[in-house]
């Protein structure tokens, strides 16, 4: 099976297209005020991890590749953004996305997580020569940024964009090191993730319903 | 030859720059269902300011008098180094990217001592905004520009557009996405477009630019007007020819030449169209929260810039 944009597109540049997209829509997920603003970003950064498994099923010829990537574009491209939207809705979370550090203070320090994952992983694994040479650079920065959304917000919700970030990150990795886990392996995953957000839409409901607010760093004052 | 073409060029953008205006103004009407203005309405408002007569304050120097001359001038000189059609410049030995910021801020500097010169409120307030905000845009637009440059291995802007053009798929990479989108939002900053500022709005307290015209009249205001829509033209070519540069002539041949009109003509149409959609779909950001969109800008072009180096295998 050719790629059948291969003729004027070659692969490795539509890999690195897809991954800037799937950088800039994590950054994008990080600067947001509103929850759901972050969902929106996490939606697109999914659907540019769906395309960047597709090229390379498509590069490889490799049949599990292909359905790893439509069940990444039907689990994290949509089911997971509804699944988080319909909590946001539910909840009080529709309103701002408080952080505990400005949003220009929070660009700075993505700015700077972005090129501390470049450059070690650089340091680290050296200059790669495949066609997913940037996947791997972007994938350790946008995990970066995934925990950096964790630690900084307090709603809960955007906390867990943060997670999915991370597991969206370490996908990427996943498939530029090894061009994809076994497919067992990977439906495994999805599966996880897709009950984990599940469980922790439902855990939100329940703090926002016991706390009257899904701010998570009011939880401190049950330890008494 | 090449100084006519670059002349030709540069009158193209003069002329064709209040029809950009006026589309965008269409587009945006048509999106809120209402029939709006004709595309040329901006040529008959620029002619009909001509015909008024221009009234100063008596309080006002020969700066208030010098500025809209200075301010077209300098449009008009940026606007002959941009390559519109062919990818080589007879005039770049006049000006680069460097001096293209530069210039940009030498209009910006005499815009904002201009406002305050009759000593309005208004005036003040939008100049020491307008300075604050193009602090902000400034290094994002030279840094955007400068990831390409570094590949091209100049500052000259029609030989980064040819570099660009020249490697088939060099634009397809995180670096030139993440300038791209820097490069975009610094653009629709600096040419005062929703979500920074309005341009349809007037004695508004959030207006900038309109705050800094206001005590401009008939020929002077008209000249500060077609200088504005020289300044977004050339802006929006600078995006379309420096980071898509499809289409445009490597060769001064009648045929590449006509091609590149056609691509250069319809690549802007996409650009108002895009910037229609924006301003209908966006409300303008509360004047405090410009600065997180700039400061996005310049995040992105900074890491533009740290990528391009860093993951180039």
């Amino acid at each position: 099976m050719s790629f059948p944009l291969g003729e004027w597109l070659p692969v490795s540049s539509a890999v690195n297209l897809l991954a800037g997209l799937f950088l800039l829509s994590a950054l994008s997920a990080v600067i947001q005020r509103r929850v759901a603003g972050a969902i929106l970003g996490y939606a697109w950064n999914s659907r540019a991890l769906a395309a960047i498994a597709a090229v390379v099923a498509s590069s490889t010829g490799e049949r599990h590749i292909w359905i790893a990537a439509a069940l990444v574009l039907a689990t994290k491209g949509i089911l997971i953004p509804r699944l988080l939207r319909r909590t946001a809705v539910r909840g009080r979370a529709r309103e701002e996305a408080e952080s505990f550090v400005g949003a220009t203070t929070a660009m700075l320090l993505c700015g700077v997580l972005v090129v501390i994952g470049f450059t070690q992983t650089r340091a680290l694994f050296g200059a790669s020569r495949t066609i997913l040479a940037s996947c791997l650079p972007i994938s350790v920065a946008t995990a970066l940024v995934g925990l950096f959304q964790m630690v900084s917000h307090r709603a809960a919700l955007a906390q867990v964009v943060g997670l999915v970030l991370i597991e969206n990150a370490i996908f990427l990795a996943a498939i530029s090191l090894t061009y994809g886990m076994p497919l067992v392996v990977e439906m495994g995953v999805l599966l996880d993730v897709m009950v984990g957000v599940a469980l922790l839409g439902f855990f939100v409901a329940r703090i926002e319903e016991s706390f009257d607010s899904a701010d998570t760093s009011l939880l401190t004052s049950l330890k008494g | 030859m090449s100084l006519a073409l670059a002349l030709l060029q540069a009158a193209l953008l003069v002329a064709l720059a209040p029809l950009f205006s006026g589309t965008i103004a269409a587009i945006k009407a048509r999106l809120q269902m209402r029939r709006g203005a004709p595309v040329w309405q901006r040529y008959a408002d620029l002619a009909r300011l001509f015909r008024k007569e221009s009234i100063l304050s008596t309080d006002a120097s020969w700066l208030a008098r010098a500025t809209p001359y200075v301010v077209l001038g300098a449009s008009l000189t940026v606007a002959t180094w941009v390559p519109v059609l062919f990818a080589s410049s007879a005039t770049s030995f006049a000006g680069d990217l460097v001096m293209t910021v530069a210039l940009l801020a030498l209009v910006r500097v005499l815009h904002a001592l201009a406002a305050l010169e009759a000593g309005t409120t208004f005036g003040g307030m939008a100049a020491s905004r307008h300075m604050a905000l193009a602090a902000l845009a400034e290094p994002a637009l030279m840094l955007s520009v400068f990831t390409l440059a570094i590949a091209a291995g100049s500052t000259d802007l029609a030989r980064i557009s040819r570099a660009v053009a020249a490697a088939p798929h060099g634009w397809l990479s995180p670096s030139h996405l993440l300038a791209l989108s820097a490069m975009w939002l610094v653009v629709i900053s600096e040419s005062g477009r929703v979500p920074v500022d309005n341009p349809a709005t007037h004695l508004e307290l959030t207006m900038i630019h309109e705050g800094m015209v206001l005590d401009y009249s008939g020929r002077h205001l008209a000249l500060l007007e077609w200088a504005a829509t020289v300044r977004q033209m050339v802006l929006f070519t600078l995006v379309v020819n420096l980071f898509l540069p499809w289409g445009i002539a490597l060769e001064p041949s009648g045929a590449a030449l006509g091609t590149a009109l056609l691509a250069w003509i319809g690549k802007l149409l996409a650009c108002a169209i895009v910037v229609a959609l924006g301003e209908s779909l966006t409300a303008k950001l509360r004047l405090f929260r410009v600065p997180e969109f700039l400061g996005m800008a310049f995040l992105l072009s900074l890491l533009a810039l740290t990528s391009n180096s860093l993951l180039r295998g």
